[in-house]
């Protein structure tokens, strides 16, 4: 039974993906690339007001990417360090801090 | 590494070029290809030309680690402050129309940005160095 209610909700969502790609092949073939450049690039001028395409797109449209590509690297430098120093003195200085925690 | 003394002279010569390559890579990001995070990681190796040259290692890993913290909140709270202005996230927050005016905004933000990058590629090279000698 289960078997195949999966079969069924497998299928469908194959051809929801087929009926979508067709979609994008549509939309694709019907605005030819350059009408798209130029409706982008004209755009881009008055809002960002950069003559840099790229530094507009990842300073203000994709602002989100920057910020977690800034996270990404944050967060591989402390796992760097952490991974690296194990001597005494970085042992004592987090125990030092959790027994200041423990005693408030 | 092997002292070699065309290493060295060389990198004497390099490394003022390279400072100024970085800060010019930072500072004129909005308008030539470059930026934040490819400045940031010239400025970090040009130190670590530095520290080729002189094998000394200036830098204590968690002071870099707790301005590389401070500059990203700093970095979170710049962004987030077009939410007063313009009541959308993370976008420019000066509503002038000038261009001048909002190009600023820009600058400022690759500005940080390569500050935070050169702090954590920094931080990465000297525990590298740490563990055991380059």
């Amino acid at each position: 039974m289960f078997k195949k209610i999966k079969i069924g909700v497998f299928i469908g969502l194959l051809l929801i993906l087929l009926v979508k790609i067709i979609n994008v092949f549509q939309i694709l073939l019907r605005d030819s690339e350059i009408y798209h450049y130029e409706k982008m690039l004209g755009d881009m001028i008055g809002e960002v007001y950069s003559s840099n395409f790229v530094t507009g797109i990842y300073l203000d449209y994709r602002l989100y990417d920057s910020i977690f590509e800034a996270t990404i690297l944050f967060a591989v430098a402390t796992g760097i360090i952490f991974m690296v120093r194990k001597d005494i003195e970085m042992i004592e200085h987090l125990s030092i801090k959790r027994i200041k925690i423990l005693k408030k | 590494m092997e002292d070699s003394k065309i290493f060295s002279t060389v990198s004497t010569l390099i490394y003022p070029f390279l400072l100024m390559f970085g800060f010019y890579i930072v500072i004129n990001g909005d308008l030539s290809p470059g930026g934040g995070f490819q400045g940031g990681v010239i400025f970090a190796t040009s130190f670590f030309i530095r520290y080729l040259i002189s094998k000394k290692d200036p830098f204590s890993l968690i002071l870099l680690a707790r301005i590389e913290k401070i500059l990203y909140i700093f970095i979170l709270l710049f962004i987030s402050l077009s939410m007063l202005t313009k009541a959308e996230m993370f976008t420019n927050f000066i509503i002038s129309e000038e261009i001048s005016y909002q190009r600023l905004f820009l600058v400022a933000l690759n500005f940080l940005i390569g500050l935070k990058v050169t702090a954590g590629v920094i931080s990465i090279i000297s525990s590298f160095i740490e563990e055991g000698e380059l």
